[in-house]
Order: C-alpha cells, then structure tokens, then sequence
C-alpha cells in the first residue's frame, strides 16, 4: 500500500511540475519589421456552427455570408469606410427621378471558370436568384425592381426591369424609387455566378461554387472544413495577397482558444468563451493583438402592443425609463454598448446619443405607473400592476444574468417579472404570434446597411402577420408607416436622415420597444495576420490581408505547421519517413 | 421452433421497433411549437419569403399528408442502377437488391439524407468500435486483475479508479483528456477527424480514449463482480486441485463463463454508441451521427432527425439480436433450450 501510494504521488507531482513550467505563454512569435504586404500563406480559422451552404442564391446564415463574399464579386461593394463603390461595374449612372441605375463593367473581368464576365451573366444571375423555383429567403429586399412581381408569378419568362444594353452595360429600372436599391445590391444575394448556376437554383452549384470573386472554391469536406483558395485571373492582379482561406467547423470555443494558442489557427473571430476572453483581454502580450469593433447589431424587449398592460403606452414608457441603463454599462463595460435607442453603429444616421433617447428616470417611471393606474409605494412594497408578467428569455447564462437584472429594476416601479428561458427556435415561432407573448427579448442585425432595414421590418405595420411576425410589439401607427414609406424613396441622403431621426423619435417615445444595448465584436488574431480592420458594415473581409511569413515562420519552428504537428505526430511521421 | 424461426420472428420485431420509434418521432417533430421554414431562413427574413420556403419544402400540408408521403417513400422499389442527378424522382434515395430508402432532405443543407448519413456513418462506427475495444482491454484487463487480487490494496486502488471513471461524466474527462494529452503534453491533435489512414487514427485517440475510460472503468466493476463469484465456484476448485496452471483457471475456466452477462452489457453499449456518441463528438469536432443529430435538433431540420433517430434505433435494436445470438454461442445450455 505505502508503495502504491508512494509511486501514486510521486507520478501526480511530476505531473503537475511538468505542466506548471507553460503556464501563461503569449503568441509564438512577434510581427517582423516588414510593411510591405507579400503574397502567400493560407489564412486558418475555425468556428463552432457549421456551413449550410455557399450559393449566394439562398444563403442569409453568418458562417456563409463572408465565405461568399470572398468567392463571389458583386457590381457594388463597400470600401473600407463602409462607403458604397463599384466592383465588377466600374461606374453607374443614376436617372434624375432614381428609377433606373446603368452599370458599365469593367472589361476583361474572369470567372473562375475562365470565361469573361458579360453583362448576360449579370441578368442571368439576378433571374436565378429571384427565380420562383429558388428558395432565395431575401426576395423581399428586391421587389421594387420593375417586372418582379411578373416574373415571380410565372407570366414573364425575364425580368423587365434588368435589361442588357451591351456586352459591357446593364441596367435596372425600378418601379418606385429606392434609396436603398444600391445597399441591397452590394449584398452576396444576386452577384454573378458562372454558366454552371444555371438559370435557377441547384442545390449541386455549391459543390464547384463558381463566380467572379478574388478566392475559388477548393475543397468542402463536410461537416469538417471548407478550404477556398486564391483566384489568380481575378481581375485586380494584386490581390487578394493570401493563398488560400480554411475554416473548421464544430470547432468549440474552448477548442479555439487552445488551437490559437498552439498557432494551428490564426485567429479567433467573436467566439470566446467568457473566462477565454478575460484571460487574452489580461494577458500583456496577447492583448496587443485584440481587435474591438463596434457591430450594427441593437437589442432590445419588446412590449407587446395587444397584450395588457403594455397596450398603455404609459406602462412602455415606465418600462423604458425604469431599466437602469448606467448601471447596466458598469455590468458590461468593456463588452457591450448600452443604448436607449434603435439605430446601432454603422448606419447612416447613428449618434452614440440623441436628445429623445430612453434614459434611466425612476421617478418619471413610477409616475407614469401612477397615471397608468397602478401606483407603487417602495416602503411597503404595495400596489403596481397586480400580475406577474412572464419574460420570455433567451438561452444560457448571459441572457439570464440580462433578465435578471432587467427584472430587479422593473420590481422597482411595482411590475413583477417572470422569466422564461426559451431555446432559440421556440421563442422565434412564439413571440411572432398574436396575442400570445407580451414580453420578451428581441434584437435585430442589418440586414443590409440602410436605416430602413430598423425600421420597416421590426415596426411598420406590414411587418404584422398572422404567424412568424417580426414586428414582435405588433406595434401599428400609420403617421410612422407613412414616414417610412416616403424616407425609403427619398433621394436626399440629408433629408433621408431627418426622416428617420423623427422617426427614432417616435419610437423612442411610443416604446413598443425598450431599448438595451449595441454588442462589441472581439477579434483576436496571430501576429503574423497583417492588413485587417475591422468594416463597419461586413465584417471578415480578407481580400487585402497578408501573412507575414518571416514571423509566421518563427511561430512554426516552434510548432509544426501540420495538424498532426505534436511530439507523436512528429514521432509517427519521423518514423514513417525513416522506413521510406 | 427452429432456430430460422427464431430469427425470423426477432428480425420482424425488430423492424417493428424502429418502424414506430421513427414514427414517433417524426410526429413529435411536427408537432414542436417551432417553424422549422424559419431556421432555414434565417431570423431575419420576411414572413412572405418564409411562407414560400414552408411551401416549397412542404411544410404548409398536414401533418398526416406529410407522414403519407414520407411512409410512401421510405422504403420503395426503383431502378437498381440510376444516377440520382437524371432521376429526380430517386434524387434522395440510396439503393439496395432493388429497394430504394428515401429519407428526405435535408432543410438546411439541401441535400439527401441518405447521402448525409452515409458521410456520418464511417465515423460514428470506427469510434463505437474503437471506444468498444479499449473499453473491453481496460475493463477486462483491470476486472480480472482486481479480482485475482481480492482485498488487497491493489484491488482497492483499482476500484477506487474505477469508480472515478465512472462518476466523471465524458464532458469533463474529455476535457482534462483535451487540455492533458493535446494541449499541455501536445502528444496528439486537439479535435477534428484528420486525413489519411495515420491522421486519422492520431485523431481517433482522444475521443475513442474519453469513451472508452468511461465505459471501461464500468466495465471493470462488472468483470471483478462476475470474477470473484467464479472463482469461488466448486468446478473452478476442482480445475485447481486437478493442477491446472492458475493462469488456464482464471482465463478459461473463470473468464470465459464470466463473458456471458458481460458480452450483453457490451453488445447494448454498442449499440448506443453506434447511434453516435454526442457530448464526445461535440468536444473533438469528430464528425459524426452525434454532432449531426444535435445541430439538426437546433436548427429543428426535421428529415436529418429523423434520419438520425433511425440509424440509432436500428443499431440499438440490432445489437439487441447479435447479443442474443451470441448469448447462445457462448453458453450451450442457452442453445439447446
């Protein structure tokens, strides 16, 4: 027995001194001096979800989006400022009344099929997309191009609006004017893919996905990785600067943390787990290379407007001027932006603050409970809105800790609150039907950037429905719809953002929605990663990062670049090539 | 009854359970308070275009239209030979001797089930074999040796370990596995399934290792039980008075009576894991039937689950029968009842 435990302990304590001498390393190497962006290298990166799909037709998940930006070019892009430029179309032209837009593209442009881009190819691929045989879930972002509705119906075999006018010229005519048409347009949805999409949706096409983009398709082992690599014939010859782009998937955030740390990935894109992030937040060296960007992204509760006792706008009111927002930011300083209002960082129009925001006012609050006809007395405890309202919650720690939090400060005008915790897919199909969830947590992410993405689909009332509602309040005020209606085709960018400032004023102060927080984008990358910034608007972008071998290289005589690149693999191959 | 007979009537029954267990759970699946049209597009997306993706995929018929269809097309007869490209009415099926199995499509991933399946399959069956194996080496080996050892400090020490295994549940022991082996000790890779007949077995350590501590160390209480009742038995006395070596005794004499109910413990576990294992799937990335179950479930993609729920219930159910054909291989009293 004494031996047994003898040689026990001894084992544990060599054990333990073994792993004790790693702790805390920082990133395996450092940036070289060099500034120029050189070509090479594949950029590895892993997420915990997994690819649906690659075919711009029918995407709309985050995994895929930016993985189709890269294999895929559109007639219009963001720059780095967030600023709508052209693409594949060199330049367009805009008619006088904002009906009809003319891109001229620019010549000799390739896919990744070889064969040149023409405007054909364009028209094409619209067709495909906004076809009635394809499952595209956005064709509500596209129905003010003329001809649509024809199409979609079956009693056109084309779309009227989109016309070629020219191997190098194709225009859009649009039923009504559109101040968002080139938003939508700079989306993955309609951009041009090769002769092999055919002239609708096949579920087949992504297996070989094939456009215009700056990466190709190379390999999608599924449920395992995707691997894209670099387009040479991409028609600007400097980029994109790295080889190839590969992502894991079902990678678990806890996974991610440890492959950065052995460098068999180059970053961590947003999926931390908590305790992960305080430790690289903390860590002296790999703090440095900690990225936090601001996301349009808002979250907020919805009250709904049919349900007691929010159908009193005083009670939504005192919801919204009850929650304690300052106190909220010390609770998420560092991780979250509180807000006390809609529009979130990125879009035209956004100010980190604005004079008819909610704010934190406990008084005004218990007063308009009062008004409402449920006064509260703090000392005793008495009074306020006699049932307890349930909040639907989302899932897992954070949303709870948010709900709780929520529910202490509601207590304090005399609401009680019962939370809920709901999974994902359960809280979408209940708080989209009528008269049946009268609280609950809601967010909303662009769709596209433009400030009517905020409004029209979360608020007007045509974003009401029978089932799978979006305007979660069912929220119905006619001088706002009529708003939205006229700012959507307003060309006056200037006159087009006092519009939706007076509109942010009106459901500010109508409260079908409490406003609570814009989230923070954690970005983590290896030191070697150079030439990425964070975009306003879509974020991944890849096309102008570079690896930075000599520093890469330092990291990787340290590790293995291989998968198998651990002592025993090292072993394993070392013995393997011996017997070669 | 002959032994034909038999197998016959089990086979039948068999069928009979997954029939109703799929069944089963292709009804709950519809009848989920959730839209599984609006998981395919997104949360964002327009109840109109939602409402399209819901027909299209079918979803807008009743549920009992819905279930006819899948019945008609579960198990049909089709070409023997087809190139599901050309075919579309067999774009879904996977085919044998003649019989098509149409499961469906996927929603999220647009593609057959069959076809999803089969990429899973390979996966989930090298890692329930593998886990089966070391779990069968730990817990015989350690069983046998615990009960040899009875009530000294060696057997204490094994139970004890034991017990550890079986109380740390695979999320936490493939964990510490992960951050020992893969990440302090960088012996082996953290996750993921690896390429080539090496990287994948390198890759096939940690999960196969999570598991089969796991049911190995259960393994070792069941084997040191049945053990330590044989070796007491008066026909192992007689082997040992007649001078059979000690090694013969407890190996032929003692364990091969002992595998009996262990062989039925072993078969069933089998069986589960050939469902798929989730949690150690889940923390090595390992792409198998258990991941894929999961991530349906969430995004409520009703044909892969039920795809799933078939492959599992089949495996279960079947090992059910080689358990009991086995029972009757082993011990020869069973075989002539």
């Amino acid at each position: 027995m004494k031996l047994l435990s003898g040689l026990l302990g001894g084992a544990a304590i060599a054990l333990l001194a073994s792993l004790g001498c790693q702790q805390g390393k920082g990133p395996k190497s450092k940036p070289s001096a060099g500034t120029t962006p050189t070509r090479g290298g594949t950029l590895r990166m892993a997420t915990f979800t997994n690819l649906r799909t690659i075919d711009p037709a029918v995407a709309a998940d985050t995994e895929s989006t930016p993985l189709i930006n890269m294999l895929f070019a559109g007639l219009v892009d963001y720059d780095e400022e967030g600023k709508i430029v052209g693409d594949l179309a060199e330049r367009w032209e805009q008619s006088e009344d904002g009906l009809t837009y003319r891109f001229y593209l620019r010549h000799g442009v390739h896919m990744h099929d070889g064969s040149e881009l023409s405007a054909d190819d364009v028209k094409r691929s619209v067709e495909r997309t906004l076809s009635p045989d394809t499952p595209c879930p956005m064709v509500a972002f596209y129905e003010r191009i003329d001809g649509l509705a024809e199409y979609r119906a079956r009693k056109a075999t084309g779309i009227s609006g989109v016309t070629v006018e020219g191997p190098y010229v194709v225009t859009f005519r649009l039923s009504r004017p559109d101040a968002t048409f080139l938003a939508v347009l700079a989306l993955q949805y309609l951009r041009p893919v090769c002769k092999s999409g055919g002239r609708a949706y096949n579920d087949t096409f992504q297996n070989n996905a094939c456009g215009a983009g700056p990466f190709r398709f190379d390999t999608w082992q599924q449920g395992s990785l995707i691997r894209l690599r670099r387009f040479d014939g991409y028609y600007d010859p400097e980029r994109p600067y790295l080889d190839a782009l590969e992502v894991r998937f079902d990678t678990s955030r806890l996974t991610q943390r440890f492959m950065l740390e052995r460098a068999e990935i180059d970053a961590i894109l947003n999926e931390f787990e908590r305790p992960g992030a305080i430790w690289f937040r903390t860590h002296p060296e790999w703090s440095k290379y900690l990225r936090q960007s601001p996301v349009p992204e808002v979250y907020f509760d919805f009250m709904n407007t049919e349900l007691r006792p929010f159908d009193d706008k005083r009670v939504r009111q005192a919801v919204a001027a009850a929650l304690n927002r300052p106190n909220l930011q010390k609770y998420y300083e560092g991780w979250t932006v509180v807000t006390g209002h809609l529009l979130p960082p990125g879009i035209a129009g956004h100010e980190p603050h604005v004079p008819y925001e909610q704010t934190y006012d406990l008084a005004r609050a218990r007063r308009l409970m009062a008004e409402a006809g449920y006064p509260y007395d703090e000392k005793t405890g008495k009074g306020g809105y006699p049932e307890t309202i349930t909040y639907y919650s989302g899932e897992g720690e954070g949303a709870l800790r948010y709900a709780q939090l929520m529910q202490h400060d509601l207590a304090q005008i005399g609401l009680r609150i019962e939370i809920k915790e709901t999974s994902f897919p359960q809280h979408l199909a209940l708080t989209g039907r009528p008269k049946t969830v009268a609280f609950g947590y809601y967010g909303w992410q662009l769709d596209f950037a433009d400030p009517s993405d905020f409004f029209e689909p979360i608020l007007s009332s045509s974003a009401i429905a029978e089932e799978d509602s979006q305007n979660k309040s069912f929220y119905r005020n006619p001088a706002l719809d009529a708003l939205l209606d006229k700012a959507h085709g307003e060309l006056n960018p200037a006159r087009r953002i006092e519009m939706y400032r007076e509109a942010e004023r009106i459901v500010c102060d109508d409260a079908p929605y409490s406003y609570t927080y814009n989230p923070l984008r954690l970005e983590l990358l290896q030191p070697w990663v150079r030439g990425y910034k964070p975009h306003p608007v879509v974020h991944r972008r890849w096309k102008t990062v570079w690896i930075d071998k000599p520093s890469r290289d330092a990291a990787f005589a340290l590790f293995g670049p291989t998968r198998e690149g651990s002592a025993l693999g090292a072993l394993f191959h070392n013995l393997r090539a011996m017997h070669r | 009854m002959s032994v034909l007979r038999l197998l016959g009537k089990r086979v039948a029954w068999a069928a009979l359970v997954v029939f109703f267990v799929t069944t089963t759970t292709f009804v709950i699946n519809r009848a989920l308070p959730t839209d599984a049209a609006r998981m395919v597009a997104g949360p964002q997306a327009r109840p109109a275009d939602v409402a399209r993706i819901r027909s299209q995929l079918g979803l807008d018929r009743s549920v009992a239209e819905q279930y006819a269809l899948f019945l008609k097309r579960i198990v049909h007869r089709g070409p023997r030979v087809f190139e599901p490209g050309l075919t579309p009415e067999h774009a879904n099926c996977a085919s044998a001797l003649g019989l098509h199995l149409d499961l469906g499509r996927s929603y999220q991933q647009r593609r057959p089930v069959v076809k999803i399946l089969a990429e899973r399959m390979p996966y989930t069956f090298v890692l329930a074999l593998a886990s089966v194996l070391i779990s069968v080496v730990i817990g015989v080996g350690t069983g046998v040796f615990a009960a040899v050892k009875r009530n000294t400090a060696w057997d204490s020490a094994t139970v004890a370990t034991a017990l550890v295994g079986i109380s740390a549940p695979t999320f936490l022991l493939g964990v510490v596995l992960q951050w020992l082996l893969a990440y302090r000790l960088q012996l082996l890779p953290l996750n993921g399934a690896g390429e080539g007949l090496f990287g994948g077995l390198v890759h096939l350590v940690l999960p196969a290792l999570t598991l089969g501590i796991f049911y190995g160390a259960y393994y070792t209480r069941l084997v040191r039980g049945e053990m330590i009742e044989l070796l007491d038995a008066d026909y192992v006395r007689t082997a040992r008075a007649k001078g059979v070596s000690p090694a013969r005794v407890v190996v032929v004499h003692a364990l091969r009576n002992a595998l009996v109910p262990i062989v039925t413990v072993i078969g069933l576990d089998l069986g589960a894991l050939l469902g798929g294992a989730i949690i150690t799937e889940q923390l090595f990335s390992w792409p198998g039937l258990g991941l894929l179950a999961v991530r349906a479930m969430h995004d409520r993609d009703g044909p892969v689950i039920v795809g799933t729920v078939l492959v599992a219930a089949t495996a279960v159910v079947l090992a059910n029968l080689v358990v009991d054909l086995l029972y009757a291989a082993l011990d020869p009293r069973i075989r002539s009842r």
